[in-house]
């Protein structure tokens, strides 16, 4: 009686407390959904009022001063269809000519005898490291029709008028985003083609077929189905490209979306067109989604097209003969292009004293100067911690939140997980300055109705980078957890172990290649990214070091942008190499 | 007990003087008086300034205490982040105090998005410089202080200041264009702006870069009594697109002084004297000629209301218009001096390629009535000959 009238009270308490823990378990799944639905569905639902709304500016919006009008105007005055076009051809050619360099390098990496495979595979997701800007930025000092380096050696040389390459053109754009695009398409193209089973190729082969049918019938074949997903998830990267059209492009009025969109906010005498800039990026969108859509279809039905089995097997390695020396110049010869040459020509700008094409002269005057005069200006200093603090909170941010959303995907039975699994997702088809564009409208409102200062400050680029790069972050998280077999997991459960020690002691240790290779990869993003932060940099608060070297390229300030360049490509190829060593170079790039 | 007695005296002491003096006057800092005889200013203007200190900086105290608490200044500047290096060590020997974030912006970042966000509620910079191109959408949203109680103010000459305080010119610029001396000989170079846009030029056809900054240079002569508007529309303009036919550029300022180094074109315009004099001193191969008349204005400098930053700001600006503030931008980064009593020899940067000859000021009046109307004219045109928009 004495136990029962002493133990009633603590059993009912903990009856309680598990109850409340069963509710708040319960619950966790759809906070994280609505958190998830606020971050992706307010910006957009913002986007679109913004787009119908006939005021000047983002906080005189008002229910009875909507219209079409905006809509009429992109189409009519600011001839979006012509955008529309040149977005097309810039699109489906730097995707053409990405993916194939990149289907080129792959297989000479894993289906050729071709020699140095070993620095090949290594060298190329190096490329990642370079950010778009500095790589546009490098192809202009090499390829501008007058000034040139190469352009005016050939023509000092050959005492032509006519520059040999104009990189101010669409051949010159869909040449330097296709030359981007190529290391996230080799690390996804190198397990695809790992995992061909090559008895197919084999058997028909031994049926008599030559061996270019083999390639033609059965290897394209087998491939096919991965490398048009591979091909519609890089369109939707260049297409949400700014950094090359904007460098390239902008100069000579040859605009993509990305850029069209930019040109309508960035007017320099009077307040801009919100409104027209909101429809244009309307267009932007839907286009954005329709790709996306069918990139998720194609995804859901490439299973037919699986060779992976039950049994071992290695993939036939094809013999090059008289080929493999030319093979390996061919793959030296695009490490040299995305990966040297860029960073020498930033290394040889950064020393000049002034501007000017390379000579003895010109190297016989290289100084530091630049360098210093980086080093002395507080604006660097600020601009390189925002950077940091940017950088750490997204990675940290968009890790931690990953892990809780694929956790929910793949480990639990909640209702809505398919929701959770499209709505993490979507952001991918969100192009960058669409994004910056919604949450311009956004934080402005937020701050109206809240009296917050969210607009101009650092924590909204947090925001924006997360929303931005959740959805790299739960592919290849839940691709990591689907691996971890769930026994490890039950049995952590019935040994009695609270879900946050499973996820500390058991998920942890398992997944930190993935972790890490995540944090890595996100801020590497971070940095690289400039789109989202030129539209909600607003000073000295929030300017980031991509904001800054537009700036300063912008000014003109091309010696600068060297010296900055050449300590930003340096620390990202530190970045990229600890991704390699941590990350996704032990997985080969399967999850991305 | 000694000190304490002597702490208590001289705490006495500053709280009488702080209750009888309502404000505080000072004298050229030692860091001021060393930074510009090291950089070459004249030991007669340092004198000069030194002496106007006791004036200029004749601050209420209240001021100097309010400012103290308040946060970092955000400033938004056409100064290159190492001019803006070497001038804030002098103004914070003189205000410890005063923090202040320089970011050097362009474009759309320097004036526009403030204002926007000003109009909506929020202020993510304080002081703004250089906001000529849209000065009517300030004066129309009532964005800026007055600056009029500034014990500085007066030394900006009346027709170089707002009528109501609002803004007031904080240096002169004279706008020419550059030239790179390997590829442009001197007898090419026009005499006059007419000249440049004759059939006979030596430098048409894509020869001349031109950024799209016509409030830089064409503004001056569109009020010009050799030009006005009338002419300009109907003659020197499409003169300029369709028979000088210049590269129409994208790159800003900056860009026109570089590419003619790399030959991306011969000759940048427009160009200012104080950056096209600094990148001479490297030993690039940069001339810079004048046509008549030559275009010549002031920048402007202003603060927004309501700021977090006030009084700090109020400090700032009152030291950027003073002599030392003038002498000191000028010395660290050429910006010419727009105080009345400093347009003096060496007042100003590559003064030979523009002394003597008539000179076309960009006036307020031509900012705020007769800019929109030259927009009118030059962005169609503009756009239609196919510049980078």
């Amino acid at each position: 009686m004495a136990n029962t009238m002493t133990n009633a009270p603590g059993e009912a308490a903990g009856t309680e407390a598990k109850a409340r823990k069963n509710i708040v378990a319960r619950m966790f799944p759809w906070l994280v959904l609505l958190m998830l639905a606020a971050l992706v569905v307010a910006p957009i639902f913002s986007l679109v009022a913004g787009s119908f709304s006939l005021s000047r500016l983002p906080n005189e919006f008002a229910l009875d001063n909507l219209g079409f009008d905006n809509f009429y105007a992109v189409w009519i005055e600011q001839r979006i269809d012509r955008v529309i076009w040149n977005t097309t051809i810039y699109v489906i050619g730097a995707t053409v000519f990405g993916v194939t360099t990149a289907g080129v390098l792959a297989w000479l990496v894993e289906r050729s005898d071709m020699p140095g495979k070993t620095w090949i595979y290594a060298g190329v997701p190096l490329g990642i490291a370079v950010p778009g800007i500095l790589h546009a930025i490098a192809w202009v000092l090499l390829l501008s029709p007058r000034s040139g380096f190469v352009n005016r050696a050939w023509m000092d040389v050959t005492g032509s008028n006519a520059p040999l390459f104009d990189i101010y053109t669409m051949g010159g754009l869909i040449f330097a985003e296709g030359l981007r695009l190529v290391p996230v398409a080799f690390l996804m193209l190198v397990p695809l083609m790992r995992s061909m089973d090559p008895a197919m190729e084999e058997a028909a082969a031994a049926s008599g077929a030559s061996p270019s049918r083999v390639v033609r019938r059965i290897t394209l074949a087998l491939l096919m189905p991965g490398v048009l997903a591979i091909s519609i998830f890089q369109a939707i990267t260049a297409m949400e490209n700014f950094e090359v059209p904007g460098v390239l492009g902008m100069p000579v009025n040859l605009h993509v979306f990305s850029t069209r969109v930019y040109n309508l906010i960035d007017n320099i005498g009077s307040i801009p067109a919100f409104g027209q800039a909101n429809a244009a990026a309307i267009f932007y969108l839907v286009i954005a989604l329709i790709i996306s859509f069918f990139y998720l279809r194609l995804v859901r039905s490439s299973e037919r097209y699986s060779t992976i089995t039950g049994k071992g097997f290695t993939p036939r390695k094809v013999p090059l003969g008289r080929w493999r020396k030319p093979a390996l110049a061919l793959a030296l010869l695009f490490l040299f292009m995305t990966i040297v040459l860029p960073f020498l020509v930033l290394l040889y700008v950064s020393l000049l004293n002034y501007l000017r094409p390379p000579s003895l002269e010109a190297f016989k005057s290289f100084t530091l100067q630049n360098y210093e005069n980086v080093f002395a200006q507080p604006r660097v200093a600020r601009t390189l911690f925002n950077t940091i603090y940017v950088t750490l909170l997204t990675a940290t941010t968009v890790t931690v939140v990953s892990f809780l959303i694929s956790y929910i995907i793949v480990r639990t039975r909640f209702a809505g997980r398919y929701v959770l699994d499209m709505l993490s997702f979507l952001p991918h088809a969100i192009p960058g300055i669409v994004l910056g564009l919604a949450l311009f409208w956004l934080f402005m409102q937020i701050d109206e109705w809240t009296g917050l200062r969210t607009f101009g400050s650092i924590y909204a680029l947090v925001l924006g980078f997360t929303i931005l790069f959740l959805s790299y972050a739960v592919r290849a998280m839940s691709v990591a957890m689907i691996q971890v077999h769930p026994d490890l997991e039950d049995a952590a459960k019935l040994s009695g172990a609270a879900p946050w020690r499973i996820a500390l002691r058991v998920f942890g240790p398992l997944l930190m290649p993935t972790l890490v290779g995540i944090w890595i990869y996100v801020a590497m993003l971070s940095v690289r990214f400039i789109s989202l932060p030129l539209i909600l940099s607003q000073g000295g608060n929030n300017e980031v070091l991509g904001v800054m070297i537009w700036s300063l390229w912008d000014n003109g300030n091309i010696s600068s942008v060297g010296a900055i360049g050449i300590m930003l490509m340096s620390f990202m190829f530190a970045l990229a190499l600890g991704l390699r060593a941590f990350g996704f170079g032990s997985q080969r790039g399967s999850a991305l | 007990m000694r000190t304490i007695r002597s702490q208590g005296k001289l705490a006495c002491s500053t709280l009488a003087l702080a209750l009888t003096a309502s404000t505080v006057m000072a004298q050229m800092t030692d860091e001021a008086k060393a930074f510009l005889g090291e950089n070459g200013i004249d030991a007669g203007l340092i004198a000069q300034a030194d002496a106007a200190a006791s004036q200029e900086f004749e601050i209420p105290a209240e001021w100097l205490e309010k400012a103290a608490a308040e946060g970092a200044i955000d400033f938004s500047t056409n100064d290159a982040a190492q001019h803006v290096a070497k001038w804030l060590p002098v103004f914070q020997a003189r205000y410890p105090e005063i923090d202040i974030v320089a970011t050097e912006t362009s474009g759309a970042a320097r004036a526009v998005q403030p204002l926007l966000a000003f109009k909506s509620g929020r202020l993510v910079r304080h002081v703004l410089v250089s906001f000529e191109s849209s000065l009517t959408d300030f004066i129309e949203a009532d964005a800026l202080e007055e600056l009029d109680d500034l014990p500085a103010w007066n030394g900006v000459p009346e027709d170089r200041r707002a009528a109501d305080g609002t803004f007031a010119g904080m240096q002169n610029t004279t706008w020419c264009m550059i030239y790179n001396k390997n590829r442009v000989s001197e007898d090419e170079l026009p005499a006059t702006w007419w000249d440049l846009v004759s059939e006979d030029s030596a430098l048409k056809d894509g020869r001349v870069g031109a950024a799209n900054r016509s409030q830089l240079w064409t503004l001056n002569l569109w009020t010009h009594p050799d030009y006005g508007p009338e002419r300009m529309t109907n003659e020197f303009l499409p003169a300029f697109f369709d028979t000088l036919k210049p590269q129409l550029r994208a790159e800003g300022v900056g860009g026109m002084i570089n590419l003619p180094l790399v030959g991306e074109f011969d000759v940048g315009l427009p160009t200012p004297n104080d950056e096209t004099w600094e990148i001479m001193q490297t030993g690039a191969p940069a001339g810079w000629h004048c046509p008549e008349p030559v275009p010549q204005y002031f920048n402007l400098i202003g603060m927004f209301r309501d700021s977090p930053t006030h009084y700090s700001s109020k400090v700032f600006i009152n030291w950027i218009l003073s002599q030392e503030g003038q002498l000191t931008r000028l010395a660290a980064g050429g910006d010419g001096p727009v105080h009345k009593d400093l347009q003096v020899a060496g007042g100003a940067l590559l003064a030979d390629a523009f002394a003597g000859k008539d000179i076309a000021l960009r006036t307020l009046d031509g900012m705020l009535n007769e800019l929109p109307k030259l927009n009118d004219v030059w962005n169609p045109i503009w756009a239609a000959s196919g510049g980078a928009q």
